[in-house]
């Protein structure tokens, strides 16, 4: 599995600082344009999207965990982002705890070459896996940077 | 009580990915019995999102649903029935 490498140090964050789940969802893409991995002509839609998404159903999927996930016209790869916040953040979840890890990810809305959707599936369950992992969840809380991050899941790419 | 089981294919073409499996937890949540979900060789607790969404349960697999408990066939009606109707999608 390399899904690990859809996963960019500029579009994730260690310690996000947001209060509540609209500005966490704001941050992150902001996160993301800031990054290059997304236009900022696509940050409203972006963020719009991902709102509405938490809107239909929340993306909190228990054990502390969210995984906003939508998909957006405009981009012609999938870009991920994992990021933590340590102060964990209302976002009505399944199991009613609040998330203080989430995983994002925003994928084209038709097959390109760099994006094949039949995927999709594969990867949401590649993160899963890490999300039930209480070690997951426990030592990427731990990381202080960005690196370590993307190392624990490069480490962990395989469960 | 006692264990019972049905068998319910996956008739949405997106799968179960992660709404599906948020609407089978919250249905599964309104009733008590143990529930477990097979898809080949995979059998996870089906009152988690994150274990289901490990099935990668694609259109057209058949899940294997037991259930054990004091409402585990209301539950198992229930539950067939949101799966055959593509747990109600609209995209």
């Amino acid at each position: 599995m390399t899904f690990w490498k859809e996963f960019k140090s500029k579009s994730c964050s260690s310690r996000l600082k947001a209060a509540d789940k609209e500005q966490a969802l704001a941050e992150i893409v902001d996160l993301i344009v800031k990054g290059g991995e997304l236009d900022s002509s696509l940050r409203d839609e972006a963020l719009s999207a991902l709102l509405a998404r938490e809107q239909m159903a929340s993306t909190g999927v228990g054990m502390n965990v969210a995984i906003p996930h939508v998909k957006l016209k405009g981009i012609d790869k999938v870009i991920c982002s994992l990021c933590v916040s340590r102060t964990g953040l209302d976002w009505n979840s399944i199991d009613g705890d609040p998330v203080n890890i989430l995983f994002v990810v925003l994928r084209p809305e038709r097959a390109t070459d760099s994006h094949d959707p039949e995927e999709h599936i594969e990867r949401m369950s590649w993160i899963a896996r890490l999300g039930r992992e209480a070690d997951f969840r426990r030592f990427v809380q731990q990381t202080n940077t960005k690196a370590e991050m993307l190392g624990l899941l490069k480490e962990m790419s395989a469960v | 009580m006692g264990g019972h089981e049905q068998r319910a294919k996956i008739v949405n073409p997106e799968g179960l990915h992660a709404r599906p499996c948020h609407a089978v937890v919250s249905l599964v949540r309104e009733y008590e019995s143990v529930l477990r979900i097979r898809n080949g060789a995979t059998e996870v607790n089906g009152r988690s999102i994150l274990e289901l969404m490990t099935l990668s349960a694609a259109c057209g697999d058949e899940l294997v649903l037991r259930a054990e408990g004091e409402d585990a066939l209301a539950l198992l009606e229930a539950l067939t029935a949101l799966i055959a109707a593509g747990f109600i999608e609209n995209d």
